[in-house]
């Protein structure tokens, strides 16, 4: 079972993060998911860096 | 009249769930969805714990959409628990793919909100706010953290019954308020008719008890300067017991509930217990149940629980008698569809694609795809004793050492001697993908939907990859797509280890028609990896050592082989899980693990049905329908049901 981030393809903010049998399950339209099974941590609404594979918390 | 459970535990946003072939649309229905946990606060002073998600429902009185039995689908999206935040929202959407959104009245689905995670303050349940349906009810919120150590615990979950009375989670404890004393317990999980417990207070004796599951039982107790803190008990949604001072300062984990259970996998949710806060910088906090928070620490906080969506329905009255029809030539080939093929109720087909070779001390073969299709979604005509299946089932790719092959594809089309053709949506068949062909040092791919076609696809799973120049990697196991139209993942194959002549790669495990196959186990330096769990919980085989070089065959059930050891052991061969059985010649097929990865450069292991090589699995088609009884007697069960 895979822990998937759901990221808004234009934002690149997570919109939710679930539970999937594999990334082909995850195909909800204007988003790309990302396998973050073992990490890097991430929430709803932290941010993606397509460049470093890692999530900011913006309220952090 | 019977009613049926199915419980959804992992998302399907692509294709989407059918809503199943037996149900009566005219009756009852009702729909349940639990968000995901949030995680306690993890590493800072004050820690709050984290909340748990929402609960939602919607029903048949609720709902505008109109739903065709075995046609209509339903797009669900599981919310995670956290480990490192809040908790997911889970979401489920009949005959639209997308979240019916916040405010939303179930007129086409739920969606409950994820429980927010701790920080200094506790993590607030999901909001009603946040969520959408007919009935709401919000989640628990976590236990405060009151001093620098002292963790507050976890929130338990809420549920909606089938009636849609709304049942709280109980509220996380807080932390003693002396430092380095008790820690909070877990609040307890809602049962289908009593609100979960709350979460005891640390003491300056004792973790908090965890509080009990609706049930009225079933939360652990909290820890103490001699005894450490003690999980929910299973089943029950209770709270786990918060840790204590600075000898047993990790927390206890909650419990799933297991109120709600699937009435073809036997699977079992519930609302779940939070777990307890933690006490001190090493402390780890344990994972919420179901829906439930994660306790806070100063240490390390657990995961919450993960969502869950629950369908309750009728099932279709019907008296006729199932048969199915496994073919396995490979190659072309026709089938006149039975003269007693009753085409007004039910159908499906369903097709794997073969598996890809694997290549030896290279990369393992990807599995092949698997494609549905049923009466739902078939337009073409069907005349019984008449009309022609036709078919192609794809081969198994080679293993070599040079040259591996790829897993060929299998289709079956009713009318029309031709593949229906990727990106064909099931009106008259189905078309399955064969597994990818592994390269010197990479895995084959899967079998991709987008070379499928058909009304349900689910795609194969990648090979492992060569670790170092001898160590192979393992083969990948197949995936199924169950009657009801639920696709399950064959497990990818394990890689081979880093450094040469030692441990390759275990083969996937095969998915049966409840449960996806596990991973394989990747190669060691003193083992070759053992082949992934089948979806039938069947062990994968054993992998080879240095006495006895040769990755361990499987017989039975879905686990891949193990992987070899050295530099000339071959990888272990996979059985299959027995899914479908012929009902004429007692024929049975379902998804094969994959083969171990192979250490020689001659000789590899196989598998049988749409398994990654070694050799792959060749693919298979599978027809079942209800007779009207009027066709000849062809076997004993047949004769029974004629003449009784």
């Amino acid at each position: 079972m895979l822990r998937v981030a759901i990221v808004d393809d234009v934002t690149n903010i997570v919109d939710n993060i679930v539970v999937a049998n594999s990334l082909d399950d995850c195909g909800q339209p204007g988003t790309f998911a990302i396998d973050v099974t073992d990490g890097p941590p991430c929430a709803p609404g932290w941010v993606y860096d397509p460049a470093t594979g890692l999530f900011t918390d913006p309220s952090a | 009249m019977a009613t049926r459970t199915v419980v959804y535990t992992t998302s399907n946003t692509s294709s989407g769930y059918v809503m199943p072939y037996d149900m009566d649309v005219t009756q009852p229905w009702q729909l349940v969805a639990l968000g995901g946990g949030g995680s306690g606060a993890s590493g800072g002073s004050n820690a709050g714990g984290g909340g748990s998600g929402a609960a939602a429902f919607t029903n048949s009185t609720a709902n505008t959409v109109s739903i065709t039995a075995g046609l209509t689908k339903i797009y669900v999206s599981i919310g995670a628990g956290n480990s490192a935040g809040a908790g997911g929202a889970t979401w489920a959407s009949i005959g639209t793919n997308s979240s019916p959104g916040t405010g939303s009245t179930g007129t086409r689905g739920v969606l409950a909100a994820g429980g927010g995670a701790g920080t200094t303050t506790p993590g607030a349940g999901g909001t009603t706010a946040n969520s959408g349906g007919s009935v709401l009810q919000a989640g628990a919120s976590g236990g405060s953290g009151p001093t620098t150590h002292n963790g507050g615990g976890g929130g338990g979950s809420p549920i909606v019954n089938l009636s849609g009375t709304t049942l709280a989670g109980g509220t996380g404890g807080s932390g003693y308020t002396v430092d380095n004393d008790g820690c909070g317990g877990g609040g307890g999980g809602a049962s289908l008719t009593t609100a979960g417990s709350n979460g005891g207070t640390g003491t300056a004796t004792t973790g908090g008890a965890g509080g009990n599951g609706g049930g009225g039982s079933g939360g652990g107790s909290g820890a103490t300067s001699s005894t450490g803190a003690v999980a929910g008990t299973t089943g029950t949604g209770g709270g786990g017991g918060g840790g204590f001072g600075t000898s047993n300062v990790s927390s206890a984990s909650g419990a799933n509930g297991n109120y709600f259970t699937d009435s073809f996998s036997g699977q079992q949710v519930g609302a779940g217990g939070g777990s307890g806060g933690g006490s001190g910088t090493s402390s780890v906090t344990g994972n919420g149940g179901y829906g439930a928070g994660s306790g806070g620490t100063l240490g390390t906080a657990g995961t919450g629980g993960n969502g869950f969506v629950v369908l309750v329905y009728t099932v279709a009255t019907n008296t006729e008698t199932q048969k199915t029809v496994v073919f396995t030539t490979t190659g072309a080939s026709s089938y006149t569809i039975p003269s007693d093929f009753d085409t007004t109720k039910a159908f499906q087909l369903i097709a794997l694609g073969g598996g890809g070779g694997g290549y030896n001390r290279g990369g393992g073969g990807g599995s092949g795809a698997v494609a549905y299709a049923n009466k739902g979604s078939v337009t073409a005509t069907i005349t019984p004793g008449s009309t022609v299946l036709y078919m192609s089932i794809g081969t198994g790719g080679n293993a070599s050492a040079s040259s591996p092959t790829a897993g060929g594809a299998t289709w079956a089309s009713i009318g029309t001697n031709s593949s229906p053709g990727t990106g064909s949506t099931g009106t008259r068949g189905v078309l399955a993908a064969g597994g990818g062909a592994a390269t010197s040092t990479t895995g084959g791919a899967g079998g991709t939907t987008a070379n499928s076609g058909g009304f349900i696809l689910q795609a194969g799973s990648a090979g492992g990859a060569r670790g170092s120049t001898t160590n192979g990697g393992g083969g990948a196991g197949a995936p199924m797509i169950n009657p009801y139209g639920t696709g399950y993942a064959g497990g990818t194959g394990g890689a081979g280890y880093s450094v040469s002549s030692q441990g390759a790669g275990g083969g996937g495990g095969a998915a049966s028609l409840t449960i996806p196959g596990s991973i394989g186990g990747a190669g060691a330096a003193t083992t070759g990896g053992a082949g992934g769990a089948g979806g039938d919980f069947t062990a994968g085989g054993s992998g080879g050592t240095s006495g006895s070089p040769n990755g361990n065959n499987v017989s039975t059930g879905g686990g891949g082989g193990g992987g070899a050891f050295g530099t000339t052991g071959i990888g272990g061969s996979s059985g299959y899980i027995p899914s479908f059985t012929d009902s004429s010649s007692s024929t049975q097929v379902g998804a094969s693990g994959g083969a171990g990865g192979t250490q020689a450069t001659s000789g590899a292991g196989s598998s049988v049905y749409g398994g990654g090589g070694g050799y792959g699995g060749q693919g298979f088609v599978v027809l079942v329908y209800y007779s009207t009884g009027t066709g000849p007697v062809t076997n004993t069960t047949n004769f029974f049901f004629m003449f009784r």
